[in-house]
């Protein structure tokens, strides 16, 4: 016989209390990757949610004059100087390393022009890309245009053009029938009219211009940057910038996620460790006159240690493999009904397997260090009491 | 030279402000291979120097020494050391590990004994046979009756083949005739030449040792 076989034995033989430890640890550990699983989930679900959600790169001709202001509506800056983006430009973009990760491509046309003797701007979409990239925008009135020469106006413009749907909005090229007037935006799309693309391309002799290309990209695929140089790279005349209050709104999004499901974790660690430190130094009180015999035949201090702390890592390695077991389980069956969140994804990861394995383990040995201590030193005399 | 022997041996305990001596300038010898029988009312001091024989406390003042190793010399894992290669431990409450069989709580002193190589099992069988319990070796304490929890402890205090055993109250707990086999095993033990200083206040269980050591009130009398 070992000092293993003494764990061992103690452990198999006291199954209600192994099992008690083994549990408590257990919760402790799953709660904990249950939370870093669920979060990692979410963080994946909020991160898809917001790529899809405005534009995070922006296509822009190489000029060499002033900046283009797509709020302030610097349009000249557009077409000054430099190569002019087409819609052949808008087709490349398709064609970087990374097209996966794009998720829309919004190409714009701006074109200044007058309406009821009042200068306006008319922004030529892809109504569905824009749509897809602007999932803030509503229709406040009428319907969403469904056919070439049909305008959405913003609500500023409406209001300032006394238009409404069902009006004729009559250019010098042409005319638009207004087929809807949309919600308040709280951004310069409230001052603009927007019409097909390919409408304003040929009723303003545009020919197939671009003047700026908006894209959402998956940036949590993969690194936004390398993204932008591949743009930048298919279109030697453009020019593509990250939109960096995006992203780092997107990282900030992904660092808080990931703090708050460490936080969460750690605190269920303690808690388990508390459970297990509780539990040792309990164990170790009614072993007293067990340990007292021990040293009694010739134990040392530090047998009764190993003893001790055996037990310990046995009880928290299985802890671990069970802890994982639900942490991993629980969500699929829990998530759904605590979150309304149907389509999370937990994937199995190794890493995190290994980690709340080790994390088990050293809660479990960490807790029992200070009981297992106390009993090593454990004076004979007193713990056998008849001596 | 005694094999065992104290020297004006003092042990004091403190309970809060007041200093209690449990034993005052105690002497003795006991020889090599002697059965010798600690005596004395409830409270006098006996246990209290087998704890010091056993090297389970330390003196406060004097010397006690065994096979001319000072006791008092020792550090905390010397002294374990000791105990393991020198001692041989029966107690009145048995102390049998409750989640170990009859086999297991024999072998306890061998399972931190270096070099047995495989042969404990072996010396754990053999022990528990002397006993006549090797029927009973995979049996639970709490599957076994007084006597046999005795004497399960009386083979798990041989197993080591320990020079000297010491018995605080070994019949203490057993009926006359139970207590009656296990003082004969006892006795068969100082027939092999063991040293055996047994703990008691049965003057019918004192006398079959050879010699008697009365001790009352922290000091030997007898």
């Amino acid at each position: 016989m070992k000092l293993l076989d003494i764990s061992l034995n103690n452990l198999l033989r006291k199954k209600g209390r192994t099992f008690f430890l083994v549990s408590g640890l257990a919760i402790g550990v799953g709660a904990a990757v249950a939370m870093t699983s669920v979060g990692d989930a979410m963080n994946r679900e909020v991160m898809h949610a917001l790529d899809e959600f405005g534009a995070n790169i922006l296509v822009l001709p190489a000029s060499e004059g002033l900046p283009l202001s797509y709020g302030g509506l610097t349009v000249s800056a557009v077409t000054a100087g430099g190569r002019q983006l087409t819609m052949e430009d808008v087709a490349r973009i398709g064609t970087i390393k990374n097209k996966d990760n794009i998720s829309t491509v919004a190409p714009k046309l701006l074109v200044q022009t007058a309406v009821k003797g009042t200068r306006v701007l008319v922004a030529g979409v892809d109504f569905k890309a824009e749509q897809r990239l602007k999932k803030w925008w509503r229709v406040a009135a009428g319907t969403s245009p469904r056919v070439a020469g049909e305008a959405l106006i913003g609500k500023d413009a409406a209001a300032r053009l006394q238009l409404s749907p069902g009006d004729t909005i009559a250019f010098p090229g042409g005319s638009l029938h207004v087929a809807g007037v949309l919600g308040n935006t709280g951004s310069q799309d409230d001052g603009l009219l927007f019409a097909d693309i390919a409408w304003v391309q040929g009723k303003f002799h545009k020919g197939n211009a671009v003047s700026l290309i908006e894209l959402s990209a998956l940036c949590s695929g993969c690194p936004i940057e390398d993204m932008v140089g591949q743009v930048n790279g298919v279109l030697p005349g453009a020019r593509a910038v990250a939109v960096k209050e995006t992203v780092e709104l997107k990282m900030q999004a992904m660092h808080y996620f990931h703090k708050f499901s460490l936080g969460i974790s750690a605190l269920l660690l303690i808690v388990a460790g508390m459970i297990i430190f509780f539990a040792m130094t309990a164990s170790v009180k009614e072993r007293v006159q067990e340990i007292g015999l021990f040293r009694a035949i010739g134990f040392r201090t530090g047998h009764i240690i190993q003893v001790l702390l055996t037990e310990a890592f046995i009880v928290s390695l299985l802890a671990g493999a069970a802890g994982y077991g639900i942490g991993i389980i629980s969500p699929r069956f829990v998530a759904p009904y605590l979150m309304n969140a149907y389509n999370l994804t937990f994937e199995f990861d190794p890493l995190l397997a290994v980690t709340s394995l080790a994390a088990s383990v050293m809660v479990g040995l960490l807790a029992s260090i200070y009981p297992a201590v106390r009993a090593g030193r454990l004076d004979p005399v007193e713990a056998l009491k008849t001596l | 030279m005694s094999f065992i022997e104290l020297k004006n041996v003092t042990k004091t305990f403190h309970a809060g402000d007041e200093e209690y001596a449990a034993l005052r300038s105690v002497s003795l010898d006991i020889q090599s291979g002697e059965f010798v029988a600690i005596m004395g009312p409830s409270g006098s001091g006996k246990s209290t120097l087998l704890s010091l024989i056993g090297g389970l406390s330390k003196a406060s003042s004097g010397v006690v020494s065994i096979d001319d190793i000072d006791l008092g010399s020792l550090g905390p894992n010397k002294l374990s050391d000791f105990r393991r290669e020198y001692l041989g431990f029966v107690f009145q409450s048995f102390y049998l590990v409750p989640y170990l069989t009859a086999l297991e709580n024999v072998m306890l002193p061998l399972a931190i004994q270096p070099g047995l190589n495989g042969s404990a099992r072996g010396m754990a069988t053999e022990a528990l046979s002397r006993v006549g319990l090797d029927a009973k070796a995979k049996r639970l304490p709490s599957q076994l009756s007084g006597g046999e929890q005795e004497r399960v402890a009386i083979a798990r205090a041989i197993v080591n083949r320990p020079a000297l055993i010491l018995a605080d109250e070994p019949t203490g707990n057993l009926d006359s005739k139970t207590g009656d086999k296990v003082l004969e095993m006892l006795e068969g033990l100082h027939k092999e030449s063991r040293t055996i200083v047994m703990v008691t206040h049965s003057k019918e269980n004192a006398e079959r040792a050879g010699r008697i050591i009365e001790i009352r009130d922290g000091e030997v009398v007898r």
